[in-house]
C-alpha cells in the first residue's frame, strides 16, 4: 500500500470541499429552477436593445439579438448539467475499466485494446462528427454517446500506464504471491491507488466534455441552435468578443467556475478517502 | 525489442484500417464534391459531367483499390479542389504545423513541469490549489477565447507580436518563430493545466513514498528529495500524459490555425474533410496517423526506459 | 432537368466564401478529442458558394470616387483580406468572391457592372440591338492586348463566349445563357466586331456578357483552365505568385489600355480562413482592406482609427420561401399570416445592423428601376395574422443552412410572439444544397427553406428561376401562369413604361400569393484603412476593381 504520509490524515479539505459544493449546488439549484430565477426570457429577441453592456436593466448586458446574457447564463446550465457529466461519467468508467484490463491482463489483451483504442484515436473525428451530425440526428442521447465514446481512448490510456506502474509494486507483487486471482487483486489493490489517475482524467474530462456538447449543438446534433447552452453561447458570441464581451466571457466563466468546483469537490474527496484509509 | 517490433508491425495494419473507415464515412456523409467544386448554380448536367471526370460515379471497391494502389507506390494523386498534388499539398502544410507544434511543446514542457512539481511539493497548500484551479480554469476556456484575447492584447493594441502566424516568404527562422508566438501561447495555455496536474499527481504519489519519507529523514530536504526522487516519478505520469496531450494539440491545431490565419495541417483536414476532397483528406488522415503513433510509441518507450521496473519485454 | 422547360437563368455575382464561414465556424472548432482535429462549424465552409444574403443599403461611404481633387498618388502596394477560394481559381468555373475578385484583377469583362448597376464599357466599347433584340453587336477597343502581348480582337471574344458555352464547361455560366445564347451563337462581323444571335428578344442581354455574369470574362484563345499558372489577361494587374493557402500577389500591369491607370504599384491579396482573423487582420495593420466585409462585424469598427466602411445599396436577399404545394403552406393564408408576422426592421437591425432595405414579399428590391412603388409596404399585424389564422394553429419546420442561421432564430422568435411555432432544422451546406435538384435537394425542396441569394443586376435573375412555373431554382413551386406571362413580357419589353407595367404585375402576385417572403434587401459593405488608401469601393456584388485605388496623398 502506498504510505500515505501522516500529515496528509491531518490534512484538513473541509474548505475545498465546501467551496467546490457550494459551487456545483448552486449551478445545480439555478439548472432546476432557472424559469423563476430569470430577469427575461432568455430567447426574447429585443432589436432596440443589443449589444448594451452591463447596466442595471441588464445585469450582463445583452448580446447580438437583444437578449439578456444574465437570463441565458442561468437557463444554460441546465443543458450543460445534464450531457456534460453524463457524457463524462461514461467516457470515464468505461475508459478506467478498459485502461484497468489492458494495464492488469497485460500481454495479448494489453496488445488488441491498445492497438484498437489507437486506431480510435487516429480515426478523424471530424470525419466521424459530420457522418454523425448527418445521419444520426438530433438526440441528446447520440450526443451522450459520441462525446464518451471519443474520451474513451484517453482516459483508458492514462489509467493502463498507472495501472502498470502499481502493477509492479512490492505491495501487488505480495498479493499475487498470496496467490490472488488478478481482477480481484486490481479491484482491491490496484484501483484505490490509481484513483488520483482517475479523478484527474474526470475533471479534465468533464471540461472538455462541455465543449465538445457546445460543438454538437452548434453543428445540429443535439441541442437545438439558439440554446443558451454555454459552450454553444461562447462559439456563437466570439465574432463579438471585442464588441460585447460580456457575452463570451459571461459563459466562458461559468464554464470554468463549474469546472473548477467539480475538480476542488473530487480534489477534497480523495483526500478524505485516502487519509481514511490509511 | 520484441515489443518494439510488435508495435511497429501494428502501424501500417492499423493505417490501413483506418484508411478504409475513412474511404466509407466520407462516402456516407451527404454533399457531393463535384457540387461543391461547381457551385450551387451549376446545372445539374454540369455537375454530372465532373463526376464522371472525377471518377466518382465507380463502386467504392473499385475507387479505394486504385486509392491504396497509388497511395502505397507514392502517387497520392491530386485534390479534387484545389487541383494540386496531393503529396505536396500535405507534406507543405504538415511541416508548418510541426514548427508551430514544436514551438509549442518546447514552451509546454518546462512550463507544466514546473508548475506540477510546485503543485505537488506544496500539495494541499494554497499554491497546490492556485495552481490546479487557474490550470483547469484556463484548460476549460476553449482556445478561440484564449486565442482572441491574446490576439487583441498583443496584436491589436500592443502590437509586440503579428496578427497572422504565417511570415511573409523569405523571413528568417527568428521573424518565423516571433509570427508563431501567439499561436504557440494559446496552445500552451490550453494543455498546461492537465500535464501539470498530472506531473503534480506523480509528484505527489513519489514525495508520499516509503523512500521519499526515508530520504526526508535521512536530512534532505524538500527539494533534493524531489530532485533525486520525485522528478523522475513525476516524469513517468507526465510522460504518458504528453502523449495524451499530442491528440489535444492536434484538435487545437485546427481552431488556433484559422483564428491565427496558419496554414497547417489542421486546417486542411478540416477543409478536406468538409469538401468530401477524398485524396487530401485520406493522405492527410495517413500522415496523421502515422504521426501520432509514432510519437505515442516514443512516449512508450520512454516511460518503459524511464522506469526500469516495467521490463522492456513487456507485460508478459 | 433538361426535359424541363428552362427558363434562363444568370449566375448572380459571387457569393461571400466569407459568410459563410463566419457564421457557423469557428466556434464549432472548439476543442480536442470530439474534434481531435476537427471543426465542426467549418462544415459550414462548405459550397461557400452558396447564397449569403448580406449587405445592406444606400449610403455611400465616406470617400468614394468623386472630389478627387488633388491628383493620384502613383505606386504603393495595397494588402486585401479575402477568405481562400474553396476550389483551384478557374474563371470558367468560379463562383466565390475570392477567386472573382483575383480574376477582375487580372482579366477584363466586355462591360463592367458599375456599383448602382450601370453598365460600363470596358473591353467594349459600344453595343447595339438589332432586330428587336434578338441580336446583339459589340464594338471592340481599339489598342488593347493581353498582358503576353497579344492583341486583342473579336476571333478572342468569340472564343472565350465559346468557351462558356460548350456544355463541357460546367460553367455556372450555361445556366445565364440558358434558352438566351446557345453554342453557335457568337459570330466574328469583323476584327472588331462580335455579334451575338440570341434565341430570343431579350432586351438586358449586355448584362449577360458584362461582370453580371461573372465567369464571362475575355481570355486569350489558347486558356487552358490553369490560370493561377498561366494567368493572362487584359485587366490593371498581372498575377504574379498564387498559393491556395496564402494568397496571391499582383503587380501593375505596365501596358494596361487606360493611360495612367492602375496607379498602385501592385496588389496583394492574404487568404484567412476565418472572419474574426481577418477582422483583427484590418485592426492590426496587417492588411488594408477587405475583399468581402460583413456588415455585422465591420460597422461597430467605423470610424476607430482609419478604418472607414464603404456601403453600397444592393439586391441581395436571404429567400424565406414556403412550398405552396404542401401543407401547411398550401393555403394562402397560412402563408401570408407568415408574412404579416414578420417584424421587418427587427430583422434588418438584428440580422444586417439596420443597414439593409425592408423588403415587401416581391422580388424588386427598391435599387431595380422597374421597382413597383405603389404596393402596400408590409408590416407586423397581429390582429391580421390572428385573422388570416382563423383560430387554427400553425406550425412548421424551417430547413436551413449555417450562414442563414442568424436569420433563422430571428424568424422563429418573431412568429413565437404571433403564435406560430417554428421548429429549426439546421443542415451542413453541403446537405442543404446537396442532392439532387429535380427531386430532393433540401434547399429546393423543404417545406419552407432559408436560402441567402447575391445581390443580381436585374430583377428577372430572380424572378425567371425563383417563382415562374418550372423555375430551376423554384422552391415554393408556385405555379402562376399570369405571372409567367409577365415574366416572359418583361424581357422582351423594349420601353421602360412597357417593362414597368409587366413588372407591377408579377409583383401584385408575389406580394398576394407569397411563394417567397422577402423582408429585407441586404446591401453590401468593403472596410478599408482610409488613412493609407483612397478610392476603394464597396460593390452590390463584392466585384472588384482597384484601377483607381491610390494611396493618400
Amino acid at each position: 500500500m502506498t504510505a500515505i504520509a501522516l500529515p496528509y490524515a491531518r490534512r484538513r479539505h473541509g474548505a475545498a470541499l465546501g467551496i467546490g459544493a457550494a459551487i456545483i449546488v448552486a449551478w445545480a439549484v439555478v439548472a432546476a429552477f432557472w424559469p423563476q430565477l430569470v430577469p427575461y426570457e432568455p430567447d426574447l429577441l429585443d432589436p432596440a436593445s443589443r449589444f448594451l453592456p452591463p447596466g442595471s436593466a441588464h445585469w450582463l448586458g445583452t448580446d447580438q439579438f437583444g437578449r439578456d446574457t444574465f437570463s441565458r447564463l442561468l437557463a444554460g446550465s441546465r443543458p450543460v448539467l445534464l450531457v456534460a457529466p453524463a457524457a463524462t461519467a461514461l467516457a470515464v468508467v468505461a475508459g478506467a475499466l478498459v485502461g484497468l484490463a489492458a494495464g492488469t491482463y497485460g500481454g495479448v489483451v494489453d496488445e488488441i485494446v491498445m492497438r484498437v483504442l489507437d486506431a480510435v484515436v487516429v480515426f478523424p473525428s471530424i470525419i466521424a462528427t459530420v457522418l454523425v451530425v448527418a445521419l444520426a440526428g438530433r438526440s441528446v442521447t447520440v450526443m451522450v454517446l459520441v462525446i464518451a465514446a471519443s474520451f474513451v481512448p484517453i482516459v483508458a490510456r492514462s489509467v493502463r500506464a498507472a495501472t502498470l506502474v502499481e502493477r509492479e509494486k512490492s505491495y501487488v507483487e505480495a498479493a499475487r504471491l498470496r496467490g490472488e486471482r488478478s481482477w480481484g487483486l486490481t479491484v482491491r489493490e490496484i484501483l484505490p491507488n490509481v484513483s488520483s489517475t482517475v479523478i484527474v482524467e474526470a475533471t479534465s474530462r468533464f471540461g472538455d466534455a462541455i465543449f465538445a456538447a457546445a460543438t454538437l449543438s452548434f453543428l445540429g446534433l443535439g441541442q437545438p441552435p439558439g440554446s443558451p447552452d454555454w459552450g454553444a453561447s461562447v462559439s456563437d458570441n466570439r465574432l463579438w468578443l471585442q464588441l460585447a464581451p460580456w457575452t463570451v466571457l459571461a459563459p466562458a466563466l461559468a464554464i470554468a467556475s463549474l469546472v473548477v468546483g467539480i475538480a476542488l469537490v473530487a480534489d477534497a474527496l480523495r483526500g478524505r478517502w485516502e487519509a481514511g484509509r490509511s | 525489442m520484441r515489443f518494439l517490433l510488435r508495435r511497429l508491425v501494428a502501424v501500417p495494419l492499423t493505417l490501413l484500417g483506418v484508411s478504409v473507415l475513412v474511404f466509407v464515412t466520407t462516402e456516407l456523409v451527404p454533399g457531393d464534391v463535384a457540387r461543391t467544386i461547381l457551385g450551387r448554380e451549376a446545372s445539374a448536367e454540369s455537375v454530372a459531367r465532373l463526376r464522371g471526370q472525377l471518377g466518382l460515379e465507380r463502386p467504392l471497391p473499385a475507387r479505394y483499390a486504385d486509392w491504396l494502389g497509388g497511395f502505397v507506390t507514392g502517387r497520392w494523386g491530386e485534390s479534387y479542389t484545389l487541383r494540386v498534388p496531393v503529396r505536396d499539398l500535405v507534406l507543405d502544410r504538415l511541416s508548418a504545423s510541426m514548427l508551430l507544434a514544436a514551438l509549442a511543446f518546447a514552451l509546454l514542457v518546462p512550463v507544466a513541469v514546473t508548475l506540477g512539481l510546485v503543485a505537488g511539493v506544496n500539495h494541499d497548500r494554497p499554491m497546490d490549489r492556485l495552481v490546479s484551479v487557474t490550470g483547469l480554469a484556463l484548460g476549460a476556456t476553449p482556445e478561440f477565447v484564449t486565442g482572441v484575447i491574446l490576439l487583441v492584447v498583443f496584436a491589436v493594441r500592443l502590437r509586440w507580436f503579428p496578427a497572422s502566424a504565417k511570415a511573409p516568404d523569405g523571413s528568417s527562422l527568428l521573424a518565423r518563430l516571433g509570427h508563431l508566438a501567439l499561436p504557440a501561447f494559446s496552445l500552451v495555455v490550453l494543455c498546461t493545466g492537465y500535464v501539470a496536474r498530472h506531473v503534480r499527481a506523480g509528484a505527489v504519489t513519489a514525495i508520499e513514498s516509503p523512500y521519499a519519507s526515508a530520504a526526508e529523514l535521512r536530512g534532505l530536504t524538500r527539494w533534493q528529495v524531489v530532485r533525486r526522487h520525485v522528478l523522475r516519478n513525476s516524469t513517468i505520469s507526465a510522460t504518458s500524459a504528453l502523449g495524451v496531450q499530442l491528440q489535444f494539440l492536434l484538435g487545437g491545431l485546427v481552431t488556433v490555425e484559422l483564428l491565427f490565419n496558419h496554414p497547417g495541417i489542421g486546417a486542411l483536414l478540416l477543409s478536406s474533410a468538409v469538401d468530401k476532397d477524398l485524396p487530401t483528406l485520406q493522405a492527410t488522415a495517413m500522415v496523421l496517423g502515422l504521426l501520432y503513433m509514432l510519437i505515442v510509441l516514443a512516449a512508450d518507450v520512454a516511460f518503459r526506459l524511464l522506469d526500469p521496473r516495467i521490463r522492456l519485454g513487456a507485460a508478459s | 432537368m433538361r426535359e424541363l422547360p428552362r427558363p434562363f437563368d444568370r449566375p448572380g455575382p459571387p457569393v461571400a466564401a466569407k459568410h459563410v464561414i463566419s457564421a457557423a465556424a469557428v466556434p464549432a472548432m472548439t476543442r480536442r478529442t470530439l474534434l481531435a482535429g476537427t471543426g465542426g462549424g467549418a462544415l459550414a465552409l462548405l459550397l461557400a458558394a452558396c447564397g449569403t444574403g448580406d449587405g445592406v443599403a444606400s449610403q455611400t461611404g465616406a470617400d468614394t470616387t468623386a472630389k478627387a481633387s488633388a491628383p493620384p498618388r502613383p505606386g504603393g502596394t495595397l494588402r486585401a483580406g479575402s477568405p481562400p477560394p474553396p476550389t483551384a481559381v478557374d474563371p470558367v468555373t468560379m463562383y466565390d468572391g475570392s477567386a472573382i475578385a483575383i480574376v477582375q484583377l487580372v482579366a477584363e469583362y466586355l462591360i463592367w457592372l458599375d456599383r448602382d448597376f450601370s453598365l460600363k464599357p470596358r473591353l467594349a466599347e459600344k453595343w447595339e440591338s438589332e432586330e428587336g433584340g434578338k441580336r446583339w453587336a459589340f464594338t471592340l477597343r481599339q489598342g488593347v492586348t493581353f498582358s503576353d502581348g497579344t492583341p486583342l480582337d473579336a476571333e478572342t471574344v468569340k472564343a472565350s463566349f465559346d468557351r462558356l458555352l460548350d456544355p463541357d464547361s460546367k460553367s455556372a455560366a450555361l445556366s445565364a445563357f440558358d434558352t438566351v445564347l446557345a453554342k453557335g451563337g457568337v459570330s466574328v462581323r469583323d476584327a472588331a466586331t462580335v455579334v451575338f444571335t440570341l434565341e430570343r428578344a431579350f432586351s438586358d442581354f449586355p448584362y449577360l456578357v458584362s461582370a453580371g455574369n461573372y465567369n464571362a470574362v475575355i481570355l486569350k484563345k489558347d486558356y487552358a483552365g490553369n490560370f493561377t499558372k498561366k494567368p493572362i489577361g487584359t485587366g490593371p494587374f498581372l498575377l504574379e505568385s498564387y498559393d491556395a493557402a496564402s494568397g496571391a500577389t499582383f503587380t501593375r500591369n505596365p501596358k494596361y489600355w487606360e493611360p495612367g491607370k492602375p496607379y498602385l504599384d501592385g496588389v496583394q491579396i492574404k487568404f484567412y480562413a476565418d472572419d474574426q482573423a481577418d477582422l483583427l487582420a484590418l485592426q492590426s495593420g496587417e492588411i488594408d482592406a477587405q475583399i468581402l466585409s460583413r456588415p455585422q462585424l465591420v460597422g461597430p469598427l467605423k470610424g476607430i482609427g482609419d478604418i472607414t466602411v464603404d456601403q453600397v445599396q444592393g439586391t441581395g436577399l436571404t429567400a424565406f420561401t414556403l412550398r405552396t404545394d404542401r401543407a401547411p403552406f398550401d393555403r394562402k393564408e397560412a402563408r401570408q399570416a407568415v408574412a404579416y408576422a414578420l417584424d421587418r426592421p427587427g430583422v434588418n437591425a438584428t440580422v444586417y445592423d439596420g443597414i439593409g432595405a425592408l423588403g415587401n414579399d416581391h422580388l424588386f428590391a427598391p435599387l431595380f428601376p422597374a421597382a413597383p412603388g405603389d404596393v402596400p409596404q408590409r408590416a407586423k399585424d397581429p390582429a391580421k395574422v390572428a385573422e388570416l389564422l382563423g383560430g387554427q394553429p400553425l406550425s412548421f419546420t424551417l430547413t436551413y443552412d449555417p450562414p442563414s442561421k442568424d436569420y433563422a432564430l430571428t424568424v422563429q422568435n418573431q412568429l413565437k410572439q404571433a403564435g406560430i411555432q417554428v421548429e429549426l432544422e439546421q443542415r451542413s451546406s453541403a446537405d442543404f444544397y446537396g442532392g439532387d435538384q429535380d427531386k430532393d435537394t433540401p434547399w429546393l425542396f423543404s417545406t419552407a427553406n432559408l436560402v441567402g441569394w447575391a445581390g443580381r443586376a436585374t430583377p428577372s435573375q430572380f424572378v425567371i428561376p425563383m417563382v415562374k412555373g418550372g423555375g430551376v431554382w423554384n422552391g415554393s413551386k408556385y405555379a402562376n401562369s399570369a405571372l409567367d406571362a409577365a415574366a416572359d413580357a418583361y424581357d422582351a419589353a423594349q420601353t421602360d413604361d412597357e417593362r414597368k407595367a409587366q413588372a407591377e404585375i408579377i409583383a401584385k402576385a408575389l406580394h398576394e400569393d407569397v411563394p417567397v417572403i422577402v423582408s429585407v434587401w441586404s446591401g453590401t459593405v468593403r472596410a478599408y484603412n482610409a488613412g493609407k488608401f483612397t478610392g476603394i469601393q464597396a460593390h452590390p456584388s463584392s466585384y472588384v476593381d482597384f484601377s483607381s485605388v491610390s494611396q493618400v496623398v
